[in-house]
């Protein structure tokens, strides 16, 4: 695991920790943000369509 | 492993030139030699930021060490590992973690490296001494918001990473969907019917209005029409009666000829055929002038009425170039400021070619088209546009002075219409004036008789007879033209007849003479402001149309632009119900203001999660805070996580080791963040300590085994790890330093890899020790206070 890699489980975890209510910090968008490579479109096109499907969704 | 570092700190700052090879060894220095510092730079060389990168500590660091070169030998593996750089480069500011930090070289063997192959080989930890438990909560919470500052930097910066990136790309797809189309376009056809109800209000009012105008306008006109009569009408009357005299004077003339003419005629013996040659010849004479004279009356009306001489064609032509010059300045003029019936002219022209286009089969091919393909325009719309817009455009209401300027197009085009009726009489009376000539002569040809003397007396009165003629000819024209100018050949113009017309306009226009001229400055000042208000309400209804106009047109180019393959991601994301492309109708506005809404959470949502993120990073400072007994304002997600940091810390004192070393009757341990304070189950029942009773003494002592502890026990996939335990001897006093370097002892054998040092102030003198032991104790501090004078720091090897 890279130190990278360390500091995003550990943001995941400090955001999974402050989930309580409607206003949580968005860790499926900082799961998203980290699983991007925005070097690459078919990696950026899967993001942005996840993201306006979550949008849509409400 | 053997660690040395070279540098020449430009400021006060100092660092240890090298720190002992050896499994467990203690240093003791005099304060300010760099110690610490040595240490923090180790870390900082093997991936850790050991400062927040915003901190006065980390600029001091950056700013006082310079340049330096460290270099650590004989490692697990037999590898050397080699850094160089200069801190003064590396950057300061909040959320850098190791980003800050760059390096001139990096190499292991001698080959280029990464701080991720560095860490493979090597880590370093640093067990402060003088930091009790609050201090190690604190600085957790701490670190774990410098780890969200750090990560937001990579992940969310706003002008580069992968949240911006798609920020950037939601921005591009968004920015045609803008929403509020259904409402907008329904906000715009109440509007518009509004305004298409007042303009035509203000349009029946105009009409009103204008004709009330008019009739004072006709009303004024003839009244001035009768002053100017009154004014010259007694000076043309006394030039018509000397005029009728002089042709009274002609006619009589003219008869006595006439006279002299037939008996002379009788008396000549004329042959059959000339007689009858004669005859003819003064009948065709007599047609001719005939026709003269009504052109040249015609000629002389038109004159007079144009007030041009009388018989002049070339000053009527000069009147018409003068008079087409004027109505294409006032033409030219009229297109400047209302462009609507010039372009009225063109699209009708445009659409009567392409329907021509039509009609030889080119009705589907593609007019008009822009350069990105967005839309195309077949010959058949692109006509159906233009007659669209034609229409549209006949509403239009002119601008106040194009009114004035219409009206003195048709005066001008009026004078034109006589002044080339004008020149048509001139060309006639010109034409029948040949004639006359021509058939004179026949005339004259024709007198040939038996008795010269009579023939000459024939022509000679004949030539007296033509003379005549000419003259009753131009006083009658000159009468005629004297006539138009005193009230027309009908009497239309008489004093009588203006007069008797000026009364029936007068009613008309509701007026009197008296209060006529006030009451048009009145009616032509209440004219021009309804002409401004309809042209306000004109132009406001025809930019609401507009409006609409655009809002459909962007609706329909927006739904058409999912069908482009870029904006497959879009339709992928959007379910079926919005695949709607054909842009027409309540359901497109209605679709389009769903994806503009949806586009518009999205983007919200990648927006908030900075701030997020922000607060994030805001409650665990307030919580380190906390901890340190500082009185702080909650703030979003703090009580949630001071929740989870309860549970956190909760879980390492319920680590075997930790409770072992820290609270050995406990079972079951709880540490709560809100109130500070340690609560734990033993067989008395529930107990509670503060936080701060575990920061001196033997708790201290006792926390720092259980954090060595937890050393050992955490996976570290490095090779080989230096152990600092530095700062002791602030809470832990000598006889439990004693038995914590025998528990670091009896650790040795066990951990191959680490190399610990325990770092101390100096506090004992080595040199009156030497005096005072004896034997081998007295040649070993002897050689403590050498190494102490020479370089402010002494080293004992321990293993």
């Amino acid at each position: 695991m890279t130190t990278d890699d360390e500091d995003s489980a550990r943001v995941l975890n400090i955001m999974q920790g402050a989930r309580v209510g409607p206003r949580d910090p968005d860790g499926h968008l900082a799961e998203i943000l980290i699983a991007l490579d925005p070097s690459s479109e078919a990696s950026l096109e899967h993001a942005l369509t996840e993201i306006v499907r979550d949008a849509h969704q409400g | 492993m053997r660690i040395r570092v070279e540098s020449d700190p430009p400021g006060p700052l100092s660092l240890l030139q090298e720190l002992p090879d050896a499994r467990l060894a203690m240093l003791e220095g005099l304060n300010g030699i760099g110690k610490t510092l040595t240490v923090r730079l180790l870390q900082v060389c093997t991936g850790q930021i050991p400062y927040d990168t915003d901190s006065a500590a980390w600029r001091s660091l950056c700013e006082g060490l310079g340049q330096f070169t460290v270099t650590v030998s004989g490692l697990s593996g037999g590898s050397t590992i080699t850094w160089r750089g200069d801190s003064t480069r590396w950057e300061k500011g909040p959320g850098l973690g190791m980003d800050a930090v760059s390096f001139d070289n990096l190499q292991i063997d001698g080959l280029d490296a990464t701080i991720e192959e560095v860490r493979r080989r090597l880590t370093v930890a640093r067990v402060a001494g003088d930091e009790g438990l609050i201090d190690t909560l604190a600085q957790d919470a701490d670190s774990a918001a410098n780890s969200i500052r750090v990560w937001s930097r990579r992940f969310a910066a706003p002008d580069a990473g992968p949240l911006a990136a798609l920020e950037k790309a939601i921005h591009e797809v968004a920015d045609p969907w803008q929403g509020r189309a259904e409402s907008r376009n329904r906000e715009l056809s109440v509007d518009i019917e509004e305004k298409s109800t007042l303009v035509d209000e203000l349009g029946d009012r105009l009409a009103d209005s204008s004709s009330t105008v008019t009739a004072l306008q006709t009303a004024a006109g003839i009244e001035l029409e009768l002053s100017q009569f009154k004014q010259r009408a007694p000076g043309l009357a006394a030039h018509l009666s000397d005029l009728d005299a002089q042709i009274q004077v002609a006619l009589h003339a003219r008869e006595a000829l006439d006279k002299q003419q037939a008996a002379l005629t009788t008396k000549a013996a004329f042959a059959g055929p000339a007689r009858k040659q004669l005859q003819n010849a003064r009948r065709t004479v007599q047609r001719n002038r005939e026709n003269l004279k009504h052109a040249t009356y015609a000629a002389a009306a038109f004159a007079g009425s144009l007030v041009l001489p009388v018989d002049d064609p070339a000053a009527a032509e000069a009147a018409m170039r003068e008079q087409l010059d004027e109505i294409s300045n006032l033409e030219r003029r009229q297109t400047e400021i209302h462009a609507v019936p010039a372009m009225r002219g063109l699209l009708g022209n445009l659409a009567t070619e392409l329907q021509a286009a039509e009609s030889s089969g080119l009705g589907e091919q593609v007019a008009i088209s822009d350069e990105g393909g967005t839309y195309a325009l077949s010959v058949h719309d692109t006509r159906s546009a233009f007659l669209r817009r034609r229409e549209e455009l006949e509403g239009d209401t002119p601008p106040p002075e194009a009114h004035d300027l219409t009206e003195k197009l048709e005066v001008g085009r009026r004078r034109l219409a006589r002044i080339k009726a004008l020149l048509e009489a001139h060309e006639s009376a010109a034409r029948h004036r040949r004639l006359v000539a021509t058939n004179e002569d026949r005339v004259t040809s024709a007198l040939v008789v038996a008795d010269p003397k009579i023939e000459e007396q024939l022509k000679e009165l004949d030539s007296r007879r033509r003379l005549s003629d000419d003259l009753l000819l131009k006083l009658a024209a000159e009468r005629a033209g004297l006539q138009e100018q005193l009230g027309g050949s009908d009497g239309s113009s008489t004093e009588e007849a203006l007069t008797a017309q000026l009364a029936e306009a007068l009613a008309d226009a509701d007026s009197t003479r008296g209060a006529l001229a006030p009451d048009l400055l009145a009616g032509e000042a209440a004219l021009d402001h309804v002409r401004q208000e309809l042209a306000t309400a004109d132009k406001s209804l025809r930019e609401a149309r507009r409006e609409r106009s655009q809002l459909n047109a962007d609706v329909r180019r927006a739904l058409a632009s999912l069908e482009n393959a870029e904006y497959r991601w879009l339709r992928e994301a959007l379910p079926e119900s919005l695949h709607v492309v054909d842009g027409k109708g309540e359901a497109a506005l209605q679709t389009y203001d769903a994806i503009s809404e949806t586009l518009r959470r999205a983007l919200d949502r990648l927006g908030v999660f900075r701030d997020q993120a922000g607060a994030l990073t805001g409650a665990l400072r307030g919580l380190a805070e906390h901890l340190r007994g500082a009185q702080v304002v909650p703030g979003l997600y703090s009580e949630s996580l001071e929740k989870w940091l309860s549970e956190t810390f909760s879980d390492w004192f319920n680590l075997e080791r930790v409770r072992e070393q820290l609270l050995p009757e406990a079972t079951t341990v709880a540490v709560s963040v809100k109130t500070r304070e340690v609560i734990w189950q033993e067989s008395a029942g529930e107990r509670s300590r503060p936080l701060e009773a575990f920061s001196s003494g033997e708790q201290a002592f006792a926390y720092t085994r259980a954090r060595i502890g937890l050393l050992d026990e955490a996976s570290d996939e490095a090779t080989n790890r230096l152990i600092v335990l530095d700062e002791f001897g602030a809470f832990i006093s000598h006889d439990r330093l004693t038995q914590l370097m025998a528990y670091l002892h009896d650790r040795i054998a066990a951990r191959p890899g680490d190399q610990v040092l325990v770092i101390l102030p100096l506090s004992r003198d080595y040199a009156e020790m030497s005096e005072t032991a004896i034997g081998d104790e007295a040649k070993r501090y002897g050689v403590l206070a050498e190494q102490i004078r020479s370089r402010e720091y002494a080293v004992q090897v321990l293993t």
